[in-house]
């Protein structure tokens, strides 16, 4: 372990860090300190930042590739169509696309592939020596800190970031999931009730009761704030049931192939303003649901097929909803 | 020993130098947010084995002097051609995204499968979990009275759960028409006394599940439990086509891949969330152009009469239909001027449905359709787009029983420019 330390004092000084030095220092005394009460042994997924601060792309990764890479992936020889002596070059990627993706070395072929076992077949170099520690690690925080470039440009792209959809936004406008509807959720789940939870704060949920011959209605009151989709498509649905459903503030989507709501029980809905998708296939719905459809502002689809809503009730449907 | 041991050796060395404060500092920030959107609820995935060649349905090229006898035609988006053999097709380029950049190194038939299917190269070693059962392992079964992943035509190959436990398994069907054989109680045996029989089997099982409680022995118990929910479960009725109307049969066509979408698509009303299809027949190196002229029609049919019959249902909003094949075909033809070989780097895949932006194209081939030229779409790539569509974590790491770690997106980049 100290001749590892001592290795890497001696790069990082080697490479123009004296601030490290003095860093180092007292690193060491707590390191023995560390040592001597026996927690040398550091938990395996803990991923620590070495002294080394910013990586720069001239100084700690051109040598690199330089010595390991260029003669494969440079001038004479572009092996996997993949060339690795210039900073366009390394952007473009290789046969395989691009080797540096987002922030994340673990997904960045140009460290993922170095970092590999030596025994492994896909290792590279495939030839010579292997990259050593500290040269992997210039790699990784390279990469993890945006894989800049003297130009200021990244090499990792901008498709890493995930888009935020409608429904991650919705989701950050509510609270975190309490105790309580916890455990609603566990109970609905244990009942046959398949509930899976949406959006970026994982504050919003789909829940399917199209599987269960009872529901417990009181949790899913409890949960209900939350629901942006309902799966209801079976007999268990009835008017009590969507008049649960019926309170939920955010509902976006709502199955209701054969259920039994009736045309009365169907008016409650008029309260769900933010529905926009809406299956009545297979039910005994008829033209009484039209003003009730019609009055919903953010509805855009309405599946009806084998209702008793007749070609009169279709159409001011139509012109209902084509009015928007 | 795992792929990062030399790392881990210098990261603890580093950990036991620096403050714990700075290392609980650096580990805040690396938490990658493990959230999931999905923009589709199910996942009908159609499998072209075989290879199926692009440059003769979805990526033409006309002035190419090798494009052979193939006649275009119009689609729904505008510019966009597409083999005049897929008029179906053609009507639901609205729906989908065509990617015709897709690239791997596997130029083998088996080892293309391997890869399509489950994201990683094939290795002696351990076998890899297909998508569908990655699917089944995140999001377990919607509906519990059947399994949430079904295969149905596809040969003994399919790497299916892999090294993941057998409940996470697809349920094979050989011919759609016939269903799940062997799946109802015989007459000659009363529920109770069926419901003895289990009792006892039961009893005399219990001193063993618990005194080896291994993933082969709860394999065996997690079958039978299936088996038996399944034999009494009303969605038994999912399985049979022939609770279909002629006309649907029609629509689809009389044949087994037309049929094989419509028990999809009932599989689909039923919540199973993962369905694959295979469609064989595509290794075209002798008489391609005849081949395809068999192919194409089948092909069309059922799969246009799947997307309609979706979007009338209103279901392709929900349900991501995906068209994957191993690789495709070279732009040359063979010396005899019929026959096309292995190509796999460069070729195309659908997506259609399920949140995806239909009309778009993504990538592009050069003039011969041999290589890409433009977004190179990486197998990796294109599973980590079915799997951000179905709201799978894609870099979450799992362990395999010998403690490698694997994710289901093997380091592919979701083409988040496709989703709507």
């Amino acid at each position: 372990m100290w001749k590892m330390t001592e290795t890497y004092v001696t790069v990082c000084m080697r490479r123009g860090f004296a601030d490290v030095k003095k860093r180092f220092q007292w690193i060491l005394i707590i390191a023995a300190t560390v040592m001597c009460i026996g927690a040398g042994a550091a938990a395996e997924d803990e991923m620590v930042t070495p002294p080394v601060k910013i990586i720069n792309y001239r100084d700690h990764i051109e040598p690199i590739l330089k010595r390991s890479c260029y003669e494969c992936h440079g001038e004479n020889k572009q092996k996997g169509k993949l060339r690795l002596d210039s900073p366009a070059a390394i952007r473009s990627g290789g046969r395989d696309g691009a080797i540096i993706r987002g922030k994340d070395p673990l997904r960045s072929a140009l460290y993922q592939l170095c970092a590999l076992d030596p025994d492994n077949e896909d290792i590279m170099p495939s030839k010579g020596d292997s990259l050593t520690a500290e040269e992997l690690l210039f790699l990784k925080l390279w990469i993890e800190q945006g894989s800049l470039f003297p130009d200021g440009q990244s090499a990792g792209g901008v498709s890493e970031n995930v888009p935020l959809n409608e429904l991650d936004r919705l989701s950050l406008t509510l609270p975190a999931v309490s105790e309580a509807e916890e455990q609603a959720i566990e109970a609905l789940r244990a009942s046959g009730v398949s509930i899976e939870m949406l959006g970026k704060e994982q504050t919003l949920c789909a829940v399917n009761c199209s599987h269960v011959a009872t529901i417990n209605q009181e949790h899913l009151r409890c949960i209900v704030a939350r629901i942006v989709w309902a799966d209801c498509a079976a007999p268990v649905c009835d008017d009590a049931l969507l008049a649960c459903f019926a309170q939920a503030p955010h509902l976006r989507r709502l199955h209701l192939e054969k259920s039994v709501v009736t045309n009365e029980g169907f008016q409650q809905l008029s309260r769900c303003l933010e529905l926009e998708y809406l299956n009545i296939s297979e039910t005994q719905l008829g033209d009484a649901i039209v003003p009730t459809i019609a009055r919903l502002p953010a509805l855009q689809d309405v599946y009806y097929h084998d209702t008793q809503l007749t070609r009169m009730g279709v159409m001011e449907l139509r012109i209902a909803l084509h009015e928007r | 020993m795992t792929v990062f041991s030399r790392r881990q050796f210098i990261f603890s060395c580093a950990s036991a130098l620096c403050a714990s404060s700075l290392a609980r500092l650096h580990a805040s920030e690396s938490e990658v947010p493990d959230y999931r959107h999905p923009t589709a609820r199910n996942i009908i995935y159609i499998f072209l084995s075989g290879g199926m060649s692009h440059i003769d349905t979805f990526d033409l090229k006309p002035n190419w002097k090798d494009q052979g006898p193939v006649t275009s035609c119009a689609t729904d988006v505008d510019g966009l051609f597409v083999n005049a053999l897929l008029p179906g097709c053609a009507k639901n380029m609205k729906h989908t995204a065509l990617i015709r950049s897709l690239t791997s190194t596997q130029g083998a038939h088996e080892t293309g499968r391997y890869m399509m299917r489950t994201n990683y190269p094939q290795r002696g070693t351990i076998v890899h979990p297909s998508i569908g059962s990655w699917s089944v392992y995140y999001k377990g079964t919607e509906n519990n009275h059947i399994p949430g992943h079904v295969v149905i035509g596809a040969g003994s190959t399919h790497p299916g759960a892999g090294y993941m436990e057998t409940k996470c398994a697809p349920l094979p069907i050989g011919d759609p028409r016939k269903g799940l054989q062997n799946s109802r109680r015989s007459k000659t045996i009363s529920p109770e006394r069926f419901d003895k029989r289990f009792e006892l089997l039961q009893a005399v099982n219990a001193p063993f599940d618990a005194a080896y409680n291994v993933k082969e022995v709860r394999a065996y118990k997690d079958v039978y439990e299936e088996a038996l929910a399944l034999m009494r479960s009303q969605d038994l009725d999912a399985f049979d086509v022939n609770k279909e109307p002629s006309y649907m049969h029609q629509s689809y066509g009389d044949h087994t891949f037309g049929q094989s979408c419509l028990l999809a698509r009932r599989l689909v009303e039923h919540d199973v969330r993962f369905v694959e299809i295979e469609l064989g027949g595509w290794d075209t190196h002798l008489e391609n152009f005849e081949r395809l002229d068999e192919l194409l029609p089948i092909f069309d049919q059922g799969y246009s009469a799947l997307l309609s019959d979706l979007e009338q249902r209103g279901l392709l909003d929900e349900t991501l239909v995906v068209v994957g094949t191993e690789f495709g075909r070279t732009p040359a033809l063979t010396t005899d001027g019929n026959g096309r070989g292995h190509h796999p780097s460069a070729y195309s895949c659908l997506l259609a449905g399920g949140g995806i932006r239909g009309g778009t194209v993504y990538g592009a081939t050069d003039e011969r359709g041999a290589e890409v030229v433009d977004k190179p779409v990486r197998i990796q790539d294109f599973n980590a787009t079915i799997a951000h569509a179905i709201g799978l974590p894609i870099d979450q790491r799992m362990y395999a029983p010998d403690g490698r770690p694997f994710t289901v997106g093997n380091t592919g980049a979701p083409l988040y420019e496709l989703f709507r």
